[in-house]
């Protein structure tokens, strides 16, 4: 860890702020994402993670501050943008694409397709299909690796909660990401999924996959995060490994008094 | 068959290919892209006046039909310019209404275009001579090919049908493509379609400036066919008919959308054969109550249409990877 930490971050927030009319509900919140880590970026409600994960996504613009992404700065772009350049999002509610099936939900997600084109769709079959086939087995690689294999031809729409969650994951992957940021992967699922899903997220970070992931699940926390974040207020008020951070008192402040 | 009968098949022929085209446009921007266009019958309607005044020529000051950019271009001109104006049109229209992510606002803003633009049809008489329209536009090649009328009627029923079958060449490797997919992801979730990196927005513009251009096909191929346009014809309660046959025939299914296009304005046809028992108005309006009431029957019982969009399947790859070897693998990289 404390080699990872010496290499320069793969993302850095800089006195982040975004304000809601007459409420702060990010105030200059600085942190930063090191490669081939998990992040947990952590706080009571109303701490301003959801917004600030938001902001980095895309999704939200930011009021001031700065983020570095690969030492570019990104603040501001939408989400499509980013995406693009390997920040993938997931949501807190899953969002799968319904009315396409499981494989069909990883295809959309893949990057620079032949046929996505108008002029490259007119060109017809011939000129797509080749890659659609790349992609279709990789699709079913990732469908494997996450046993969903079994649902290829089911609508998205048609998969349990859980289900959807390990789908929007896989459709994240499929997207090339540098960068998976996920919104409470473990709110709402049953323990043993939620082991299988933990189990995902350390293999995928011993692949090499950096990881963002506001959670308010403490255990899975504890387990799974190399480094925490902890905003309270809009700020951030603690960041370090897991046994740095649970020894501050102001975490166990902000957590107490919420 | 007598001439009569074939008067009015080939005419309900040409009728189906223009609203199979105009559903199909409809379809690709609401059954495929989930983009909510109230306005869509406006597109038709520009392309129904653009091919009018390009065949009727330039308006005489003291004659009774005042129009603005009058010309007399040869056959198939008049129809590309219709196709190109309800494309271009769509641009500036889409600028203003596809702006919001939210699908009901985007209804809202398109259903007030819809309603302006009749009004300004209607009260600026000299655009597209007001509420009286614009008549006795010449029919294509009709000059030329010297046939009689049925034979004129079985000459325009193959028009339609060639360019219906040009409309579906397209429709159909859109749909089917990837670009096909992404638009279906960016209708069950823009939010999630622009995580994985979509342009919502120029997608959106996309099938916008497609559809509007099928639209505006449509319209300049029924003006021409009937030789008159009016804003009677263009009210905004017809792009419910086209919505209609999209819901009724298969959103997302071009088959069904064909299909749809046939029954839902036969609809009005099973009425005429009845104008006996009613009073006409009457009829007219039994005709929309029997659109309403069909629309809903689908809506609960078959929300998905008659055909419903179809499940993609893929072959099977060949040669599938080992497990092991498949976890190995590095996503993304």
């Amino acid at each position: 860890m404390t080699q990872a930490r010496a290499s320069s971050p793969l993302l850095m927030v800089r006195d982040l702020g975004r304000d809601f009319g007459g409420v702060r509900a990010v105030d200059g919140a600085s942190f930063a994402v090191y490669g081939n880590q998990i992040t947990g970026l952590i706080g009571p409600n109303g701490a301003g993670k959801s917004t600030a994960l938001a902001i980095i996504a895309g999704a939200l613009p930011p009021s001031r501050g700065s983020i570095l992404f690969e030492g570019m700065e990104i603040a501001g772009q939408p989400v499509h943008k980013l995406a693009r350049r390997g920040i993938v999002r997931t949501f807190q509610l899953p969002k799968a694409f319904e009315r396409l099936t499981v494989l069909e939900n990883l295809l959309a997600a893949s990057p620079r397709q032949r046929g996505e084109s108008l002029l490259g769709s007119l060109a017809g079959k011939r000129w797509w299909q080749a890659q659609e086939r790349d992609m279709v087995r990789r699709a079913r690689d990732l469908l494997d690796r996450f046993e969903l294999s079994h649902h290829e031809e089911e609508y998205g729409g048609n998969l349990s909660g859980g289900q959807k969650r390990l789908l929007e994951i896989a459709r994240a992957l499929m997207a090339d990401p540098r960068l998976l940021v996920l919104d409470e992967p473990f709110a709402g699922i049953n323990p043993q999924l939620a082991k299988r899903i933990g189990g995902y997220l350390e293999d995928l970070r011993g692949q090499g996959v950096t990881m963002l992931m506001v959670e308010h699940e403490m255990a899975a926390v504890e387990r799974l995060c190399d480094s925490l974040v902890v905003m309270a207020q809009g700020r951030v008020i603690a960041q370090g490994s897991v046994r740095e951070v649970r020894s501050r008192q102001e975490v166990r402040d902000a957590y107490l008094t919420g | 068959m007598s001439t009569a009968y074939q008067f009015y098949v080939s005419t309900l022929l040409v009728f189906w290919g223009v609203n199979t085209i105009a559903a199909w446009g409809l379809n690709l921007q609401f059954g495929i892209s989930g983009v909510m266009n109230f306005a869509y019958i406006v597109f038709q309607a520009a392309g129904a006046y653009t091919a009018a005044v390009l065949t009727l020529g330039p308006a005489s000051p003291n004659g009774y039909q005042h129009y603005v950019g009058g010309a007399t271009l040869p056959f198939p001109l008049p129809l590309i310019a219709a196709t190109a104006v309800g494309a271009l049109l769509a641009v500036p229209i889409g600028l203003i209404g596809l702006r919001r992510l939210r699908s009901d606002y985007q209804a809202m803003i398109f259903l007030v275009i819809a309603l302006i633009a009749t009004d300004l049809a209607e009260s600026q008489s000299g655009l597209v001579n007001g509420t009286s329209g614009l008549f006795q536009i010449p029919q294509p090649l009709a000059s030329q090919l010297n046939l009689s009328s049925i034979g004129y009627q079985w000459f325009y029923v193959g028009l339609a049908a060639a360019i219906c079958l040009l409309v579906y060449a397209v429709v159909h490797r859109v749909t089917g493509s990837p670009l096909g997919r992404s638009l279906r992801a960016m209708r069950d979730s823009p939010e999630a379609a622009a995580a994985v990196g979509k342009d919502v927005a120029r997608l959106r513009m996309l099938v916008f400036v497609l559809g509007g251009g099928m639209a505006g096909l449509s319209g300049g191929l029924l003006a021409e066919y009937i030789s008159a346009w009016a804003p009677g014809s263009w009210l905004y309660p017809e792009t419910f008919v086209y919505l209609a046959a999209v819901i009724i025939g298969g959103r997302g299914n071009n088959f069904g959308v064909m299909v749809g296009a046939l029954l839902v304005p036969g609809f009005g046809e099973v009425t005429r054969f009845f104008p006996h028992l009613v009073d006409p108005q009457i009829s007219a309006a039994l005709e929309w109550m029997g659109i309403g009431a069909f629309m809903l029957v689908f809506l609960w019982f078959w929300p998905r249409g008659i055909f419903p969009e179809r499940r993609r399947r893929f072959a099977p790859t060949e040669p599938p990877l080992p497990r092991a070897e498949a976890a190995a693998r590095v996503p993304g990289r």
